[in-house]
């Protein structure tokens, strides 16, 4: 499991701190997401855990190690995914830059090469495997990076935007393979600007701002948090003169008594942002009496991107 | 025009945020040309060379081992900085810190590599001169191995220490610089030191690699037994005492502050 305890870190040439008193805790067979905008401090936090950064203060484990004192049964423990591109041997095929690292991660030659070609097939690199990293698209390496963190079957992954830069195809895949891991009862720290990605996957998520971890809950618990449903209007398409007017005729009708009204109309749909004491049945009863025929109605919940803008508003 | 300017400007914005080496760049050209004055002077000799007759006298011999020795030299110096440097490029100096080996561990088995790579092209040097230049070379070979050894771990300290500092640096350290520097100008890789003024002669008696220069050209031309060579090797012996935890020490203290401030994989 990952255990982080007030760990705050500041960087010797930025004024502001990368990350500010932040705490959690990501169980066995669970997988916790950390969201946050650009220089939140993700990678910041996924480095420490990795032990390449040492925090200015605050204390955490990693499958119960501390990252100060007993670094290398941490990294024993991890398998990382570092965000970059590069990280592999130009000139070294797929293959030879996996058995490099897998050495120096201290696997044994014999295990190696079965491990080697099981991963490759697994990131859907088996045919690729003999063709020089250079070679490699932004995907291809990517799926190598995430080959490379699976070679040593560790309890905790550290996966930092595992999927970016990769096709909607490769990206299912790896998806498929982070719920594998975690259905295998590994540890999961998954860093992702991808919202869908992280409400799919996560058991909890977690969102930085400025360094600060400013919300912690499940999707679903963050979603309610915020108290936002949108209406969704859907008109039967006609003459445009006529629907402008009877239009502007509702929106007139809809803020009578209720001038903060949030509602936009795009075409033939309206949206209306519903808030604690937004009269549901006022509103259907003023558009069912407009003159204009629905056809759709739905009420829809606050996104988990909802959430994040709303909690990173300002940064 | 313009965009020739953008070029320069572009240059000129790289080499002035890389201050110290700029500055180490500047002082290295001087002390280039006092070297090549003194080399100058020991040429001016013309046929006799008296300086090298504990040598055995030939210009090619001594020159060639002199050229060698530089490489040994540079190997230890820079195949850490330079293993470091080139991680830090390739993206996969904090991929290969995720094992259990350490970084120490590791520059050394990179360092390894460089190390015989140096060796099989003094090699060849070495036949260049047998077979080309029909030099007939009395070679005490052991005596040279372990000559060279003590050199190479001596010197492997300060490379160390150097690697420490440019983990914190970047770029332009100074360790190396020095080292080099006084090196090629003082130890008599391309002239004797006697043609030194007294004062340079005394820094020279200073460095290890005056001895290691002096006891691989005895045990290579002159067939030297390491009794004979024993005081240099003792002071070779002693300065790998001295540098190697010491290097160890400053890589340590280099490294973790570049894991304190985050700047590890930077360049």
């Amino acid at each position: 499991m990952i255990s982080v305890n007030s760990i705050s870190h500041i960087y010797s040439r930025k004024p502001q701190p990368a990350l500010s008193e932040v705490s959690f805790e990501v169980g066995p067979g669970s997988i916790f997401g950390l969201l946050g905008p650009n220089g939140a401090g993700k990678t910041t936090m996924v480095r420490i855990l990795s032990t390449l950064i040492i925090p200015t203060s605050g204390k955490a484990k990693v499958n119960g190690y501390d990252i100060r004192k007993e670094e290398a049964k941490v990294r024993a423990s991890l398998g990382v995914v570092i965000g970059e591109e590069r990280a592999f041997y130009y000139r070294l095929n797929g293959f030879q830059n996996l058995e490099f690292f897998g050495g120096i991660l201290g696997l044994n030659r014999k295990d190696l090469r079965r491990r080697i070609a099981e991963k490759l097939e697994l990131v859907g690199l088996e045919d690729d495997r003999k063709l020089p990293f250079m070679k490699y698209s932004t995907g291809m390496k990517k799926k190598l990076n995430i080959a490379r963190a699976l070679l040593v079957e560790p309890q905790v992954y550290l996966l930092d935007e595992p999927n970016s830069g990769i096709d909607p195809d490769s990206a299912v895949r790896i998806r498929e393979l982070i719920l594998d891991l975690r259905k295998k009862g590994k540890t999961i720290l998954l860093t992702t600007h991808n919202m869908d990605e992280a409400d799919r996957l996560s058991d909890v998520i977690g969102i930085l701002r400025q360094g600060r971890l400013v919300a912690v809950d499940t999707p679903g618990n963050l979603r309610k948090s915020l108290k936002r449903r949108v209406l969704k209007v859907e008109f039967r398409e006609e003459d445009l003169t006529s629907y402008k007017s009877k239009m502007l005729e509702l929106s007139g009708r809809l803020r009578r008594g209720e001038e903060t009204l949030d509602a936009t109309v795009k075409d033939f749909l309206l949206t209306i942002n519903l808030r604690d004491g937004s009269g549901i049945n006022r509103i259907l009863n003023i558009i069912s009496t407009s003159g204009l025929e629905v056809t759709s109605t739905r009420i829809e919940e606050a996104s988990l991107e909802d959430v994040f803008m709303e909690t990173t508003k300002g940064r | 025009m313009y965009r020739a300017w953008l070029f320069i400007k572009r240059g000129l914005i790289n080499m002035f945020s890389y201050k110290t080496a700029l500055a180490l760049g500047i002082l290295g050209s001087l002390v280039g040309i006092v070297q090549f004055t003194f080399m100058g002077r020991f040429l001016s000799e013309g046929n006799t060379f008296s300086a090298i007759g504990q040598y055995g006298g030939n210009i090619i011999a001594y020159l060639i081992i002199g050229s060698a020795f530089t490489a040994f030299l540079g190997v230890s110096l820079n195949s850490f900085q330079g293993a470091i440097r080139s991680e830090q490029q390739m993206g996969t100096l904090e991929h290969l810190l995720m094992g259990p080996t350490k970084l120490e561990l590791l520059l050394i088995y990179s360092g390894a590599w460089t190390f015989l790579n140096t060796l099989l092209n003094v090699s060849v040097l070495l036949a260049v001169i047998v077979l080309v230049f029909g030099i007939s070379l009395e070679m005490n070979l052991v005596g040279a191995i372990v000559v060279l050894v003590l050199t190479v771990l001596g010197l492997s300290g300060i490379g160390l220490m150097s690697a420490g500092v440019i983990m914190v640096t970047k770029v332009g350290d100074p360790i190396t610089w020095i080292f080099t520097t006084l090196t090629g100008l003082l130890s008599g890789v391309l002239f004797p030191i006697q043609y030194l003024p007294i004062p340079l002669r005394a820094v020279s008696y200073l460095l290890p690699t005056t001895y290691a220069l002096d006891a691989l050209r005895m045990t290579l031309i002159r067939n030297a037994s390491l009794e004979q060579v024993l005081p240099q090797l003792v002071i070779l012996a002693l300065t790998a005492m001295i540098t190697v935890p010491l290097g160890f020490c400053v890589f340590h203290r280099g490294f973790n502050k570049a894991r304190r401030t985050g700047t590890l994989a930077e360049y």
